[in-house]
């Protein structure tokens, strides 16, 4: 009876809380992201977060108030977009993305805004998934300005992402004359590399690769292409070294980690991919192939980084967020052990994307849940597509003919 | 030619199969819970979303200490709160913000902020406006969620949807009659008390020794008269608390009472108030400011007044009505008892008090700690 005086207040508190679901116990106590605890640190010298220096974090404390209020100049917004979107592609943080969107201010809502703002609209919405409105953006921009490089470009992609290869293949080849010979080979190659042609375009690109003067980063993209080309023909020694090549030129990429990481996974070989992505646990897409090698070594961080990954798609979850449904749905099957769960992800998500991985984590959890009858529309994909792939062909096989 | 290389510096990035966005897009979570006078919550807010908009590494080194953190907290706070807004039909709400500390989200650290809107009384709805971040990332989210009569409704904060309406629920009859009911069950204090005073309900001081009542309906006339005097008394304490016309600090309120409870059980051992009465009624009293403590987390708006306080007490009686009738078969049994007036009454009454006696204690001690 003699409680402490503290825990019996707090259980008469506890009474309203329940009946009348006032308190904060209710909303602290939910299986949420606010679960976390909040503490006061005890030392000036503990370190909370490391954060990106330099200017360009700095631009919106600027004294010049360079911020959204700022007078609706197209040009300068769109640099400033730029620059946005180009550290979102070197780090793959979204917050570049939602940077880029703030700088293009109230040209964001506009119907007809000017070109340029159309075709870094587009790679925005692009890189949200947002495929539709961002081919619409295109479109109108090439309208606007049909010899524009980079809208056929981004709308090539935007194709091939969605397997409308015809469309693609047809903005490469107006491409042409318009940009370097690197843009319009890749432009193919991407194409070629899921219809059944890799090797073929493997060698114009890399002919394409041996001009002089290249920017760094297109050869570390070209490279990371000739990457995936290898592996499609099953090359997996050229493979990885071209991951590696990638790597060594440009040590931050993501891609190449993430597709190195795959090949090695698919081999066995966990306690490489851990070495090679231990310090990425940042970076959900890592963290997600980190994890499921360490399941393989029965690591102990295991299970923190298993906590660590359902938490960050709880928090996607939350935000309403579905771009990681690709990367969920491999996580449920490979991590989870929730085949049905992982099925219904990876189809979802096909309905949206329809690269090489989105078929391949269909077939696998169509499989591994025992329903392949659900995999019919991404077997007439695979089919009509021609995607060559020793490891699609291997799960192909196990399909009931 | 220039041109379309200036352009394409990032061309082949989207030809290369897509890697999910790898970090966590730009979030903030905000936790509110209905209160008498509003809305109150905590705010978590990414150091990272910070750091662009405000600056918080002093000196730029890219790793973000306390130190630093601290040193900005008040414009964190005068930042955040210039952007966030409640207003109800009849005016504005006024918002008091403090820092709490920091707080470990999945992909890093929040500075975590208390939030306390004191909107109008007569409020039946609260509107918000989350205009936070959008300026600086289009992309930013507010995830919220709003907890009232044990209903969480989450939403999400955009750059499209930066205002939310939260309706004030007035609280059921049925569940104010049942807080009465839970706040006499739980609160054992207010129970130890009533048996004290009904302990000796079946003896009759003679002179100067205990006696077995005649016969058992003198039994339930004072039993009836005791819990009478006690529950007009705590009425009366209850709605002049809650009116706010009379308001006892709560830790003196809560001493008191754990007090009463040692007064009542000495009255047992050394009878000094003949009249259970007396004593039902005059401590009964403080009882009526600990059960208003609890009413003033209902929110008593000025219509509902009368309502909100006549289901609780209701409760309340209600409650002590269901114990009173559990403890009246006990009363016939000891009423025979011989033992009851020499040893059963002294020992049990000397247990209630000690009992009390302990809460006394901490309750005291913990006045001095905070005093």
């Amino acid at each position: 009876m003699a409680m402490a005086n503290g825990r019996r207040r707090a259980w008469l508190l506890g009474v309203p809380i329940s009946l009348l679901g006032l308190a904060a116990a209710l909303t602290l106590a939910r299986p949420t992201a606010a679960t976390a605890a909040v503490y006061v640190p005890r030392s000036d010298d503990e370190l909370l977060e490391t954060l990106p220096v330099g200017a360009q974090n700095r631009w919106l404390q600027a004294p010049t108030g360079a911020n959204a209020h700022a007078p609706a100049d197209a040009a300068s917004s769109v640099a400033r977009a730029r620059s946005e979107l180009i550290q979102y592609q070197a780090s793959s943080d979204p917050r570049y993305l939602g940077r880029a969107e703030a700088a293009l201010g109230p040209f964001w809502e506009q119907p007809n805004p000017p070109q340029p703002v159309l075709v870094l609209r587009a790679r925005i919405r692009q890189s949200n998934h947002e495929f539709s409105v961002a081919l619409s953006d295109l479109d109108h921009a090439l309208l606007m300005d049909p010899q524009d490089p980079q809208a056929l470009l981004d709308r090539a992609s935007i194709h091939t992402v969605l397997g409308r290869y015809d469309a693609a293949r047809s903005d490469c080849s107006r491409l042409e004359g318009l940009t370097a010979s690197l843009y319009v080979s890749a432009c193919r190659a991407a194409i070629a590399g899921v219809t059944g042609s890799a090797r073929a375009a493997a060698d114009d690109l890399a002919r394409a690769l041996l001009v002089p003067g290249l920017e760094l980063e297109d050869e570390c993209w070209a490279e990371s292409l000739l990457g995936e080309l290898s592996t499609r023909v099953g090359d997996w020694a050229a493979a990885e070294a071209h991951f590696l090549g990638v790597l060594a030129a440009c040590p931050s990429d993501s891609y190449a980690k993430g597709a190195l990481a795959d090949l090695w996974l698919a081999r066995g070989r966990n306690a490489e991919v851990v070495r090679l992505l231990a310090e990425q646990v940042q970076k959900d897409a890592l963290l997600l192939r980190l994890t499921i090698a360490e399941r393989g070594l029965h690591s102990p961080e295991f299970s923190k980084h298993l906590e660590d990954l359902s938490q960050r798609f709880e928090e996607a979850h939350l935000r309403g967020s579905s771009v990681h449904r690709r990367e969920e749905a491999r996580f449920e099957l490979a991590l989870r052990d929730a085949p049905e769960r992982a099925l219904a992800l990876a189809l979802s998500n096909f309905e949206v994307q329809r690269e090489t991985a989105d078929v391949q984590i269909a077939l696998e959890a169509a499989l591994a849940a025992g329903k392949p009858e659900r995999a019919q529309a991404v077997l007439a994909f695979v089919r009509a597509s021609g995607l060559e792939d020793p490891q699609i062909a291997r799960l192909l096989a196990r399909f009931p003919r | 030619m220039t041109r379309a290389v200036a352009v394409l510096c990032f061309a082949l990035a989207l030809l290369v199969p897509s890697l999910a966005r790898a970090h966590k897009p730009s979030d903030s979570y905000l936790m509110l819970e209905k209160t008498a006078t509003g809305v109150r919550g905590r705010w978590d807010i990414a150091l990272r979303d910070l750091e662009p908009a405000i600056g918080l590494d002093a000196d730029q080194d890219g790793k973000l200490n306390w130190k630093e953190l601290r040193a900005r907290l008040p414009t964190v706070i005068a930042y955040a709160t210039a952007r966030l807004n409640a207003r109800s039909a009849t005016g504005v709400c006024r918002l008091a913000a403090q820092p709490q500390g920091v707080v470990a989200h999945s992909d890093g650290k929040y500075v975590a902020l208390s939030l306390d809107f004191s909107c109008p009384s007569d409020a039946t709805s609260v509107t918000l406006v989350y205009d936070f971040l959008f300026d600086v990332d289009a992309q930013h989210r507010g995830v919220s969620s709003y907890t009232d009569e044990g209903k969480v409704q989450p939403f999400v904060f955009g750059k499209n949807r930066r205002s939310v309406v939260l309706s004030r629920v007035i609280p059921r009859f049925s569940s104010i009659v049942g807080l009465g009911i839970e706040h006499i069950w739980s609160g054992y204090d207010h129970l130890l008390f009533l048996t004290a005073l009904l302990l000796p309900a079946v003896l009759r001081r003679r002179d100067g020794a205990w006696q077995p009542a005649a016969d058992f309906r003198s039994v339930l006339l004072d039993v009836l008269r005791t819990v009478t005097a006690f529950t007009l008394a705590h009425s009366l304490t209850l709605a002049l608390s809650t009116a706010h016309w009379v308001v006892l600090p709560s830790r003196f309120v809560e001493s008191a009472i754990a007090a009463s409870i040692v007064l009542a059980a000495l009255n047992n051992l050394f009878p000094v108030l003949d009249a259970d009465r007396t004593l039902a009624f005059g401590l009964g009293l403080l009882h009526g400011f600990g059960f208003a403590a609890v009413l003033s987390d209902v929110g008593l708006s000025g219509s509902s007044f009368l309502r909100t306080l006549f289901g609780f007490n209701l409760g309340v009686e209600l409650g002590q009505l269901a114990v009173v009738v559990a403890l009246l078969p006990v009363l016939h049994l000891l009423r025979r008892s011989r033992r009851y007036p020499t040893w059963g009454l002294p020992v049990a009454s000397t247990a209630v008090m000690l009992v009390a006696c302990v809460w006394l204690a901490e309750r005291a001690f913990d006045l001095k700690i905070i005093s």
